[in-house]
């Protein structure tokens, strides 16, 4: 296995990856809260597109580079491996309350 | 058994060196970190103790309905101190105590990054925690709870200076635990031994990197909204005030954005200190040490994910609740693989049951009982019940006792021998620890029930028909046991200093760094820094260091040299010299007390000279570094030689400066956050106009333009410093002149004037830099291969120019967007 | 039906054993006595996550104590299993259908307008340190009452939260979750009374000195009741003699209506109050000005002993 020509320091790649879960949950809070504040009948369904839309959208660069490093050899490989799985796995799951709860009651 | 004491003439040169001088004057000039770690964990242990004293009035007041103890006045201040002690006296300062003490020693390093600075947080913590608790005497202590919630805070319903004394004072306590945070971060990362690198760092050391860089992070918020709160008592900028576009909301949420991550800043160095134990007494190195690494870091993400589950009850729609739901539970999972590595490191080695041990058996108990509850806690309906009753009271206790009293205390055991070089006294420390154990479970286990029986936190009285009494009146007995166990563990603590036995060399077997050095330690930790490139340290690394055999392992030219590393891979990259015994963060600490005390009582005159003061003894204290000869380069042992204390990139400084603005950054965004919320989510009338973009924004961000072009890059010249000056001036100018509406107005007012503060005291700060570069540069000290001041210049002017965009949008083209 | 297994006997049995633990668990404002369907679904939530949390408790102290225990010789500890599985995946299998429970319960726990739901609504508005009641359409016109709010039982009621100074927490823990009442904003909570009855309400955010005794109490009338109590209370208030209505107006009218269609002014309005705290009022009135510690009264004229008695008099009739 070769080192990783971009990827940096597993710490850092860790690091990284909670920072994509942290850009989910800051912006799905953000538009969640837009929404409302600019509610009307017609936006409803666009408001809960558009945050499925930001949920799937940080799942996929997770997604990617859990299988670059799983490809490559970077300093702190585990680490970095096990905290972009976590971070792909907290992504996840922070998107699982749009499935149950109303948006903005 | 090792030999740790260092050859005679090798130890009598080096503490010449580095020990603190004796005498009043050597005490107050303190700069190395055994001392400073010493005072902060003694001063953090006295306050403790008044915040433990004004529990113990609670529970007497709390024993038995309508009791006539206190009164409801005197109970509010009593319960508000109490919980601002606990958090802000005693947890953050004990743990920065912990760090101090024990970091350089387990890094293999003789002392911190920024030893003045270590001095300059000391002084800061112990004046404004004076401040806050001496207020009780005056009977004018902060009574409207420990976080501060307007509009019960503000001048109109708290009309006293008891809430500006937390305000100010707690803000007075944040500039140290700020300055902590960059001092560990800095630390952490580059003043290590040779051959440490970041994957083999002790576990500990990555708790302290990551909590410090919460801290980073997580407290700007709070600062921020505690000065926005005092400028609305002040001045009447009604950033919360509803009836002039502000919000409550507003304040909870920076403070809990604060909050909440504290609680894991709190917990993280205390689990930092199990990790560190459990692998010394279960005899085999810990499992998971990669598992842990990622707990860590996803711990500190996750935490501030979590703050509006202080918010369940404010009537924030399902889904937002949701999503902090989710991540108020996901927050379970990092915690628990810690747990579980720690028991599996059990489970796999041969442990053996020594008194540290013993408390770390009852955090286990206490904490995941509390974990538990917290996660009851975080399930939105639950809560709706909970939120805000003695159910709450017993959780935090839980997770704040057990998560952090109960390992401390463990700690303390664990690496008392090493503070004095004595053994505890077996017996008292056991029934220290049962005592505590079944006080503490009988006080608050309980006060589960008592809430969910209905009883509201912050009450100070109650009818006795609730059925409440007997619960109240166990807990109330039990907090005395309580009491009892703590009291034995400081009698325990003095007898031990006392008439403890002599400790041997690393009475645990821990064969930890820390360890390898005589106890009490040497001013400057080790003989000889420790080379650990080689994997596998042999068996007498201790008395290798001891001899002077490794790293350092001498004195010359006056000099106080430690190593500093690549931050990676550990590799040292250069030698640091670092300063002395100084009077310097004294005074620096007097300065920033004429700066806060006087805002006090409105005498806002002494208030600017304070400023003036720290900003002067600021210059001084840079000028008083660096060297107008380009660094030399230097043997250091084990035939390698470098660099000796370089001015540029790789200096520390510039690290600390970036940190520094990393916690500037997110007062900058804390106080953008306001801007968005007061316009996009408050539920006011809107201010009137947008303010149109003039003549003053275009000067502004022209003049942020030309002092980040100017300053960037690296060749020297007087004229690029002249124009980062200049253009860093008119930018404070444009944004002084910039047309907006009064800030007493309305709160979008507010919160714009409050920007073009902001960003005015960087242009400013910069311009100041530019001046001081070219002043240098005139004497000296600068040269292309020592440029770290045309470097922390130029970051300086990049930051103030970016988030002076940032403000100048906000400012102008946010309110636009919004209509 | 039969049940072959004899279930029928065990919730039985089970309720035997658990008796006297459920019977400390009333109160009057106990949330694990719930009389209402809010605060059963999260009474039911919360016993169901007590048995998980004692069982998963007693786990890992068990795992400890096995962990702890002598042995000879150091034993191999799978990372995978112990990190993995227990640390990671049982947790998040756990807490997965804990959250899809949870969202669940509180969705259904909140103030949606749908179709058969017909909530009534009222006000509530709190002040340093009481609460006042609207009923804003109550035959044509509003309503106003004071530390007692009336309600139809068995009927939802979405009650509107305000303040009129600082934050208020809203509480009547038998009947459903707490709410704040914030400046600025209007918060609403759904709550719904299963029997007609009587439930104590508390204040569950500090508001400032008094927050202890910022309590109130909720009626639960059957509907018919609660039509003729209304109806009571929306006729004008029996006339006082001409001295007792001079001497109450000369000082306590300031603030206080006696009338419940009339808002009151800076103090609660006082309509009921005869039936609210019968028997107390010559003590609270003797105890003038400041009937109780921390309320502010503003200073008046106060007649004499005699002549508060007769107040006190007056104030039980308005019932």
């Amino acid at each position: 296995m070769r080192r990783h020509p971009l990827l940096p320091h597993g710490a850092a790649t860790a690091v990284g990856a909670f920072a994509i879960w942290a850009s989910a949950f800051t912006l799905l809070y953000i538009v969640q809260a837009l929404g409302c504040r600019f509610r009307g009948a017609e936006t409803m369904l666009l408001h809960r597109a558009t945050m499925y839309g930001v949920w799937i959208v940080h799942l996929v660069p997770l997604t990617l580079l859990l299988i670059a490093l799983l490809q490559s050899s970077v300093p702190m490989r585990r680490v970095a491996i096990l905290g972009t799985a976590a971070a792909l796995g907290a992504t996840a799951w922070t998107g699982l309350p749009l499935f149950f709860a109303s948006a903005c009651q | 058994m090792t030999v740790l004491e260092p050859a005679p003439g090798l130890d009598g040169e080096l503490d010449a060196l580095w020990r603190t001088p004796h005498g009043r004057r050597g005490w107050l000039s303190a700069v190395n970190h055994t001392n400073l770690g010493r005072r902060f964990i003694v001063t953090a242990c006295v306050f403790f103790g008044i915040g433990g004293l004004l529990a113990m009035l609670i529970r007497i007041q709390l024993a038995t309905p309508a009791n006539a103890f206190l009164n409801a006045g005197l109970y509010n201040q009593i319960f508000t101190l109490h919980g601002t002690v606990m958090m802000f006296l005693f947890a953050i300062p004990l743990f920065e105590g912990m760090a101090v003490y024990l970091l350089p020693k387990i890094l293999g390093a003789r002392d911190l990054a920024f030893p003045r600075l270590t001095a300059y947080g000391y002084w800061c913590y112990l004046f404004g925690g004076s401040l806050v608790v001496g207020s009780l005497a005056f009977g004018v202590a902060p009574d409207a709870g420990w976080f501060m919630y307007t509009p019960l805070s503000s001048r109109p319903y708290s009309p006293g200076i008891n809430a500006d004394i937390w305000l100010i004072g707690i803000t007075f306590v944040e500039v140290s635990a700020v300055s902590a945070a960059v001092e560990i971060v800095v630390s952490v990362l580059k003043v290590r031994t040779g051959g440490m690198p970041l994957s083999r760092m002790p576990l500990l050391a990555w708790y302290l990197l990551v909590t410090a860089a919460m801290m980073l992070v997580g407290f700007p918020p709070l600062i921020l909204g505690s000065i926005l709160l005092e400028i609305e008592r002040a001045f009447g900028w009604p950033f919360f005030d509803p009836t002039r576009g502000g919000d409550p909301l507003l304040w909870q949420h920076l403070f809990w954005l604060f909050g909440h991550p504290e609680v894991y800043i709190i917990f993280l160095p205390a689990a930092g200190a199990v990790s560190t134990m459990i692998p010394v007494f279960a005899r085999r190195p810990i499992l998971g040490y990669d598992w842990i690494v990622v707990s860590i870091v996803a711990l500190a993400f996750l935490s501030f994910g979590l703050w509006v589950h202080h918010m369940f009850a404010v009537g924030i729609p399902h889904l937002a609740l949701g999503f902090f739901s989710a991540a108020s539970m996901l927050v379970a999972i990092p915690t628990a693989v810690q747990i579980f590595a720690w028991i599996g490191t059990l489970l796999a080695g041969r442990p053996v049951l020594r008194l540290p041990m013993l408390f770390v058996c009852g955090f286990f108990f206490i904490f995941v009982a509390g974990g538990l509850t917290g996660v009851m806690l975080a399930v939105v309906p639950f809560d709706w019940q909970a939120h805000d009753t003695h159910f709450v009271v017993a959780h935090l206790h839980y997770v704040l006792i057990g998560g952090f009293l109960f390992p401390m205390m463990g700690a303390a055991y664990y690496w008392l021998p090493h503070l004095t070089g004595r053994m505890p006294v077996y017996n008292l420390g056991t029934v220290s620890f049962w005592l505590l154990f079944v006080g503490f479970n009988l006080t608050f286990l309980p006060m589960h029930l008592t809430g969910l029986l209905g009883m509201p936190r912050r009450v100070y009285s109650y009818a006795p028909d609730l059925g409440w009494d007997w619960l109240n009146l166990l807990s109330s007995v039990a907090s005395f046991v309580m009491a009892m166990g703590f009291a034995l563990f400081l009698a325990d603590i003095l007898l031990q200093r006392r008439f403890g036995e002599r400790a041997p060399a690393d009475p645990w077997q821990a064969g930890t760094l820390e360890w390898a050095m005589p106890t009490p330690p040497p001013s400057y930790n080790f003989a000889s820094q420790p080379d650990l490139s080689h994997p596998s340290p042999s068996e007498a690394l201790a008395s290798e260091i001891a001899a002077g055999r490794h790293f350092l392992g001498f004195a010359r030219n006056g000099w106080r040299e430690t190593l500093a590393v690549e931050a990676a891979s550990g590799r040292p990259d250069q030698v640091l010299l670092l300063p002395g015994p100084t009077l310097l963060p004294l005074w620096m600490g007097l300065a920033t007390a004429l700066f806060f005390v006087p805002a006090l009582f409105g005498l806002y005159p002494l208030t600017l000279l304070g400023a003036v003061l720290v900003i002067g003894l600021t210059l001084a204290w840079l000028w008083s570094m660096g060297s107008r000869d380009d660094p030399p380069t230097v043997p250091v042992g084990r035939g390698l030689s470098i660099v000796a204390a370089p001015a540029d990139r790789r200096s520390p400084l510039h690290w600390g400066l970036a940190a520094a603005l990393v916690a500037d950054g997110s007062l900058f965004a804390a106080l953008g956050f306001g801007q968005a919320f007061l316009h996009l989510v408050a539920p006011n009338v809107p201010a009137d106009d947008p303010v149109p973009i003039g003549a003053a924004a275009i000067l502004a961000a022209a003049g942020l333009a030309a002092a980040a072009g100017a300053a960037a890059g690296s060749r020297v010249s007087q004229a690029r410093l002249g124009i980062a000056a200049a253009g860093s001036a008119l930018a404070m100018a444009g944004m002084l002149l910039l047309p907006l509406p009064a800030p007493t107005e309305h709160a979008q007012a507010a919160a714009a004037n409050a920007l073009a503060a902001f960003v005015a005291l960087h242009a400013g700060m910069a311009s100041i830099a530019a001046l001081y570069s070219l002043a240098r540069l005139r004497a000296g000290y600068v040269s292309a291969v020592r440029d770290l001041a045309l470097r922390n210049t130029a970051l300086l002017a990049a930051y103030a120019a970016g988030t002076g965009i940032l403000a100048l949008a906000l400012i102008h083209l946010l309110p636009l967007a919004v209509r | 039906m039969r049940f072959v297994h004899g279930t029928p006997t065990r919730p039985a049995a089970a309720g035997f054993l658990l008796a006297p633990l459920l019977g400390g668990c009333a109160g009057p404002l106990s949330a694990l006595d719930p009389a209402g369907p809010g605060a059963a679904a999260i009474a039911l939530l919360w016993w169901g996550m007590l048995v998980g949390a004692a069982l998963i408790l007693l786990g890992v102290l068990l795992l400890l104590a096995h962990a702890l225990r002598p042995r000879a010789a150091p034993r191999r500890v799978s990372e995978r299993l112990m990190l993995g599985g227990a640390g990671v995946l049982f947790p998040l299998v756990t807490l997965t259908v804990l959250l899809v429970f949870a969202l669940r319960t509180g969705e259904a726990l909140l103030p949606h307008r749908s179709a058969g739901d017909r909530p009534l609504v009222v006000e509530a508005r709190g002040q340093q340190w009481w609460w006042e009641f609207v009923y804003p359409d109550f035959a044509g016109a509003p309503l106003y009452t004071a530390g007692t709010l009336h309600i139809p039982a068995g009927r939802p009621v979405d009650v509107h939260l305000s303040s009129r100074d600082v934050i208020h927490g809203f509480w009547v823990p038998r009947l459903a979750g707490k709410l704040d009442a914030i400046p600025g904003h209007r918060t609403v909570l759904r709550l719904q009374a299963d029997q007609a009855g009587t439930y104590a309400g508390a204040c569950a955010e500090f508001c400032g000195l008094e927050h202890t005794r910022m309590t109130f109490t909720i009626v639960a009338h059957d509907p018919a009741d609660f039509a003729e109590r209304l109806t009571a209370l929306a006729a004008p208030p029996p006339a006082a003699e001409p001295e007792v209505a001079a001497a109450f107006a000369a000082g306590c009218g300031a603030c206080h209506s006696t009338d419940a269609r009339t808002r009151s002014g800076a103090g609660p309005n006082l309509a009921g109050i005869g039936r609210r705290l019968p028997g107390d009022l010559p003590a609270l009135l003797a105890r003038h000005p400041v009937p109780r510690p921390g309320h502010r009264m503003p200073d008046h004229a106060v007649p004499d002993a005699a002549m508060l008695a007769r107040i006190a008099a007056y104030l039980e009739e308005l019932r």
